[in-house]
C-alpha cells in the first residue's frame, strides 16, 4: 500500500578533508513528485564551504556549488519544514537521482586570482572543478553509499580517478587537531540526504 | 519532466580587498527564463576575522538584470555562521532575456581599519579574502 509520502534517504561518509562523493539512486517507483529535500551533517563547523549538487534525470536543480548549509535547518524549525521546498515539484518516476558532496569546496576558492585584484565573480569553471554527474568516470570518490538504509557501496578511503582537490586540510579550514576549537571538524563524518517524495 | 522548472543557480563573488568596490559581470546561462528570487549569504572567509557567529551587514550588494536594464536594488549582506539556513528569497519576478548580462557591484562593509589594509592598498595578515554568494530562484527550460 502506498502512503501519501516518503522520506526517501541517503547516507554518505565524509572521509577527509576536500574529499568530494558521488551517489546516484533511484527514486521510489510508487511516487510521482519530489517536493523538497535536506541535508543533515553531525558536524555545523563541516557545512560551511561544503557544497552539494543535485540533479534528477540527468537536470539540474542545484548547481554543483550550492552550499550545503543552505540545505540544514536548526531545531527551532519544526520536523516537516526542515526543508529545501521546491515550489514546482520535480515530476519522477523511477528517476535517476544524483548528487555530489564536496566538503570545505569553497576554502579552497579563497585564493582565487582570476578577476581584478578587488576581486569579483569567480568563474563557473573554477568552482566546480570538475562536471562529474554525466558519466561518472570522473568521481573522485564515493566511499560509502547507503539508500534507504541498505548498504549500496563501500570503498571507505579509496581515491577513485583524479580529483581537483587535495586530500590534506584545506586553508582555511577549521583545525581538526585542536578539540578546544569548537569549529573542530572529525573525519569521517556522515551527511545524511533526505528527500521528500510525494505520490 | 517539465518543460520549464525551478533552478537556484548560485554566482560566487570573491572580496580581495576591503576598501575597492567588487564589480560583478557575468552572463547568465540561456536557459534562465525568469528570475522569481534573489538571495546573498557569505560563503566562507569572513569566520577567520571574526569570532561572532552572526554580523547583521558585512556589505551592500547592487544588481541588474538584462543587461544593465532592471535594478533590483540595493541588498544587505549579513554573515551568519550558525547551522540554521533559510530558504527565504526575496521575492522578485524578472523575465530574463537570455544570455544577458547579470551586473552590479558589492562593497564590502567591515573589517575596513588600517589593521586590514595598508595606506598603500595592500592588506595586511588580518585580512581574509571572503566569498559571497548571490542565489538567483530562477525558471529553466533547461
Amino acid at each position: 500500500m502506498t502512503r501519501g509520502f516518503r522520506y526517501q534517504q541517503v547516507s554518505l561518509r565524509i572521509s577527509e578533508s576536500g574529499q568530494r562523493v558521488y551517489f546516484n539512486a533511484e527514486s521510489h517507483k510508487d511516487y510521482t513528485l519530489l517536493k523538497g529535500i535536506s541535508l543533515s551533517v553531525g558536524y555545523e563547523a563541516a557545512l560551511f564551504g561544503s557544497t552539494f549538487g543535485f540533479r534528477v534525470n540527468e537536470k539540474k536543480i542545484l548547481d554543483e556549488s550550492h552550499e550545503a548549509h543552505l540545505l540544514v535547518f536548526g531545531n527551532d524549525v519544526p520536523h516537516n519544514q526542515r526543508m529545501l521546498f521546491f515550489e514546482t515539484p520535480v515530476p519522477i518516476h523511477a528517476s535517476k537521482l544524483e548528487g555530489i558532496y564536496t566538503d570545505s569546496a569553497l576554502q579552497a576558492l579563497l585564493g582565487n586570482t582570476s578577476y581584478s585584484p578587488g576581486g569579483g565573480v569567480i568563474p563557473p569553471a573554477d568552482v566546480n572543478v570538475k562536471k562529474t554527474f554525466v558519466s561518472g568516470k570522473d568521481i573522485v570518490s564515493y566511499s560509502r553509499v547507503i539508500a534507504d538504509a541498505v548498504l549500496v557501496s563501500d570503498n571507505a578511503g579509496v581515491i577513485v580517478g583524479g580529483g581537483g582537490l587535495g586530500t590534506g586540510p584545506v586553508a582555511g579550514s577549521p583545525d581538526p587537531t585542536n578539540p578546544s576549537n569548537p569549529l573542530s571538524v572529525y573525519y569521517p563524518y556522515d551527511v545524511r540526504i533526505t528527500m521528500y517524495l510525494s505520490v | 519532466m517539465n518543460k520549464t522548472r525551478v533552478i537556484h543557480y548560485p554566482v560566487q563573488c570573491i572580496v580581495r580587498q576591503p576598501l575597492t568596490p567588487v564589480n560583478i559581470y557575468t552572463v547568465l546561462p540561456g536557459h534562465i527564463r525568469k528570475v522569481v528570487g534573489v538571495k546573498a549569504v557569505h560563503s566562507v572567509g569572513v569566520q577567520l576575522m571574526s569570532t561572532d557567529s552572526y554580523l547583521p551587514v558585512i556589505g551592500y550588494l547592487s544588481l541588474e538584470f538584462n543587461n544593465r536594464q532592471y535594478h533590483i536594488g540595493h541588498i544587505d549582506v549579513p554573515f551568519d555562521n550558525r547551522a540554521e539556513a533559510s530558504d527565504a528569497y526575496l521575492d522578485t519576478s524578472i523575465d530574463i532575456v537570455p544570455g544577458s548580462l547579470l551586473s552590479g557591484h558589492y562593497e564590502n562593509k567591515v573589517f575596513t581599519g588600517t589593521d586590514y589594509q595598508r595606506a598603500n592598498g595592500t592588506v595586511t595578515d588580518k585580512w581574509s579574502n571572503y566569498i559571497v554568494t548571490i542565489y538567483l530562484k530562477a525558471l529553466s527550460d533547461d
